[in-house]
């Protein structure tokens, strides 16, 4: 042994060196351990390498994310792949500190294009440091706007109107006080990630139709039903033709009046219309009469558009009145009378 | 000891007339002693060496493949933005993974640029002389911040001409103008990082004349206006004069612009020695250089030099050439630890501040 002492203190100090080498990296090893488990960028690049593998249940189950009928698990799922999109490879965080003391928030990019935000939740006990959670903004919030007999359904659940939102149906304002005026109510929808299913019924079980969103605003309209259609139709050409004859003085007042409730403002403007002035002619005609958006505002109230060209004749000469009006009809003692006509 | 023992008994046996003299046999059994005496120093040397060597190896392994894909992301960072130390990312990773890291860690562009102001208010003659130096202290570096209350003092050197002859060092730059402060400024174009600091990147701008560069190229400028705003965004050369730059020179990015701090994505960079100028609402200019790449201080990120500047109150603010090149002196004496083991590096131009009496 003494021949090779210097062989074997050479083995000790290499095996001296190589026990301190590995203790050194043991070392740096956990090192980095500890810190990619502090790491923002770690987790936030953890969580999207999850999606980028299918995983979103993780994240679902991070967001504290309350599922109802406003919004989905599947929803949710959805609103991550829609704002973060599918490709993973090319994403970017730039942090910075949260409003909320103690989070961050990290804003990510797909190459120069902010996508989206995500915020760093501190934890404790978990194997990071931080979970992320994707920032949700919600759809704008939308107002439905329904006749008052109708029943409201959104995303499969009745919904209850806004409180003090009864108002009288636009096309019956000039006639409160005088029948019994359908209404209409509000329903204000938010906290949606995606734009809901909103359905309107009818008590007769007739599915509402929905208007264009206007600023915001969806209005649900009944629309009359088939057996309807025909009379009502008929109702409105019948007054119309009427009413356009009485102006050119081819129809007295007496023709309109057993057509219309008495006692409206529309009523008393016909009752005192002058039509002496109108010029004789030789004839006269309708063309190109039509009628649309008919729509019922209650069970005893519907509205509906017109619009045709009268001509009229004088000699060879033909004048021509493009004429166009919405027509307010109401059901009294069972007769259904003109309540309100406003020229388009 | 046995080499001693075996000397003595050569000692004691009889010598032929053609063998070797006795001083000779002598000699052989000493240097035989001497040769395993330095074998076995080596011996221990080479033990040593290999254990830095399995060390260092194993240590940028752990780094690179180890548990921490952030710690991996910082380090390529950090290298790849060292004009030597490149290589060791790609022993580790392919060119692909290494362009998808730096992108991760970048600085989101703006195309804004610094909106023209009025002057700012006139400082009496206590403020002019005001210049304060800080020491900024981060978990990974340690630097300091130059604070000159007056603008108008804060200019750019230049070379005489750039014609491909070396450049200057940042303490040349201070003798020559007889400045009071300096700081290193603009890039150079360092194909295979043995460029000699003459033939800057971008455009250089002295006393309102476009010394270096094209006016119709765009880069990121860097520079003071007549009314000694500091101007930072991409710009043309010709623009950059239109705009009426007195001086300004290239490099970026850009950190904070009219107030609002860009987005830096991850660190923005690895760690690493850095120059940043920046100015503050009230027209102090701020002059922030970081060591690195040494034991004391390993260096900054962007996003630390961004975060640096806005704590500093600064509106406008942009990164300065940095590595071995950041350098910072005042009063004649260098401030600041450089990276490079050679020295201070040769520079196109660089940032200076003038002495009061310089009469602006």
């Amino acid at each position: 042994m003494k021949k090779y002492w210097f062989q074997l203190l050479l083995l000790s100090l290499a095996l001296v060196l190589g026990v301190a080498v590995w203790g050194v990296l043991n070392s740096l090893w956990k090192n980095m351990e500890q810190y990619e488990a502090s790491s923002e960028i770690g987790a936030v690049s953890e969580y999207f390498r999850r999606f980028s593998q299918g995983d979103y249940e993780t994240a679902v189950q991070a967001s504290g994310f309350s599922f109802d009928d406003k919004n989905s698990k599947e929803d949710y799922i959805q609103y991550l792949k829609d704002t973060f999109g599918t490709d993973f490879s090319d994403l970017r965080f730039a942090g910075r500190d949260s409003d909320v003391a103690g989070e961050k928030d990290y804003r990510v990019y797909s190459g120069d294009t902010p996508l989206g935000l995500v915020r760093l939740v501190p934890v404790q006990g978990e194997a990071r440091d931080w979970t992320v959670i994707a920032e949700v903004n919600y759809s704008d919030p939308i107002k439905v706007v329904a006749p008052s007999f109708v029943q409201v359904v959104v995303n499969g659940k009745l919904q209850s109107p806004d409180a003090d939102s009864t108002v009288t149906n636009v096309d019956f304002t000039d006639l409160e006080g005088t029948i019994s005026v359908p209404t209409q109510v509000t329903y204000t929808l938010d906290g949606y990630l995606y734009a809901p299913e909103i359905r309107g019924t009818a008590p007769d079980g007739t599915v509402c139709i929905q208007g264009e969103p206007v600023e915001g605003t969806v209005s649900l309209f009944v629309p009359v039903s088939e057996t309807d259609r025909e009379q009502f139709e008929s109702l409105m050409t019948d007054f119309s033709k009427n009413y356009a004859r009485f102006i050119s003085k081819d129809a007295s007042f007496a023709s309109l009046k057993p057509k219309m409730l008495a006692g409206t403002e529309f009523y008393e403007s016909a009752r005192t219309f002058y039509n002496g002035w109108y010029t004789p002619h030789t004839g006269h005609e309708f063309r190109d009469v039509t009628v649309s958006d008919l729509i019922r505002t209650d069970e005893n109230t519907f509205v509906g558009n017109i619009k045709f060209d009268y001509v009229v004749f004088r000699g060879t000469q033909e004048h021509v009145y493009p004429s166009s009006y919405r027509l307010s009809f109401c059901c009294s003692d069972g007769k259904w009378l003109l309540a309100d006509l406003t020229i388009r | 000891m046995s080499s001693v023992k075996e000397a003595v008994r050569t000692e004691a046996k009889p010598v032929s007339a053609n063998g070797p003299s006795i001083r000779g046999r002598r000699e052989k059994p000493k240097s035989r002693k001497a040769l395993r005496i330095v074998g076995r120093v080596f011996a221990v040397l080479g033990v040593f060496l290999l254990a830095v060597i399995v060390l260092v190896v194993g240590a940028v392994t752990v780094i690179c493949k180890g548990p921490s894909s952030s710690a991996a992301e910082v380090f390529v960072n950090t290298v790849m933005e060292t004009s030597a130390a490149k290589f060791v990312a790609r022993i580790y990773y392919s060119e692909d993974e290494v362009n998808a890291i730096l992108r991760k860690y970048s600085v989101i562009e703006t195309n804004e640029v610094t909106q023209p102001s009025l002057p700012f208010d006139p400082l009496d003659e206590k403020e002019k002389d005001e210049i304060l130096v800080e020491e900024v202290v981060g978990s990974t570096f340690r630097g300091r911040m130059m604070i000159v209350r007056d603008p108008s003092r804060v200019r750019v050197a230049a070379l005489s001409v750039y014609d491909g002859r070396p450049g200057k060092k940042v303490e040349d730059f201070y003798a020559e103008s007889g400045a009071i402060a300096a700081i290193n400024a603009g890039g150079f174009e360092d194909i295979g990082g043995v460029g000699n600091g003459g033939t800057p990147l971008g455009i250089v701008i002295r006393d309102s004349k476009l010394l270096y560069g094209s006016r119709s190229s765009t880069s990121t400028v860097i520079g003071f206006d007549q009314n000694d705003v500091l101007v930072v965004g991409n710009m043309t050369g010709q623009q950059a004069l239109d705009r009426g730059l007195r001086d300004a020179i290239s490099f970026g990015p850009v950190f904070i612009v009219n107030g609002k701090a860009v987005d830096i994505t991850g660190n923005g960079g690895g760690l690493n020695p850095r120059t940043v100028i920046g100015q503050r609402a009230d027209g102090a200019v701020l002059l922030l250089v970081i060591d690195g790449r040494q034991a004391s201080s390993l260096g900054a990120s962007y996003k630390d030099c961004a975060q640096i500047m806005l704590d500093y109150g600064a509106v406008n603010a942009a990164n300065l050439d940095g590595g071995s090149s950041s350098m910072m002196m005042y009063n004649g004496e260098i401030l600041n630890v450089s990276a490079s083991l050679y020295g201070s590096r040769r520079l196109p131009d660089a940032i200076i501040v003038m002495p009061k009496s310089d009469g602006q």
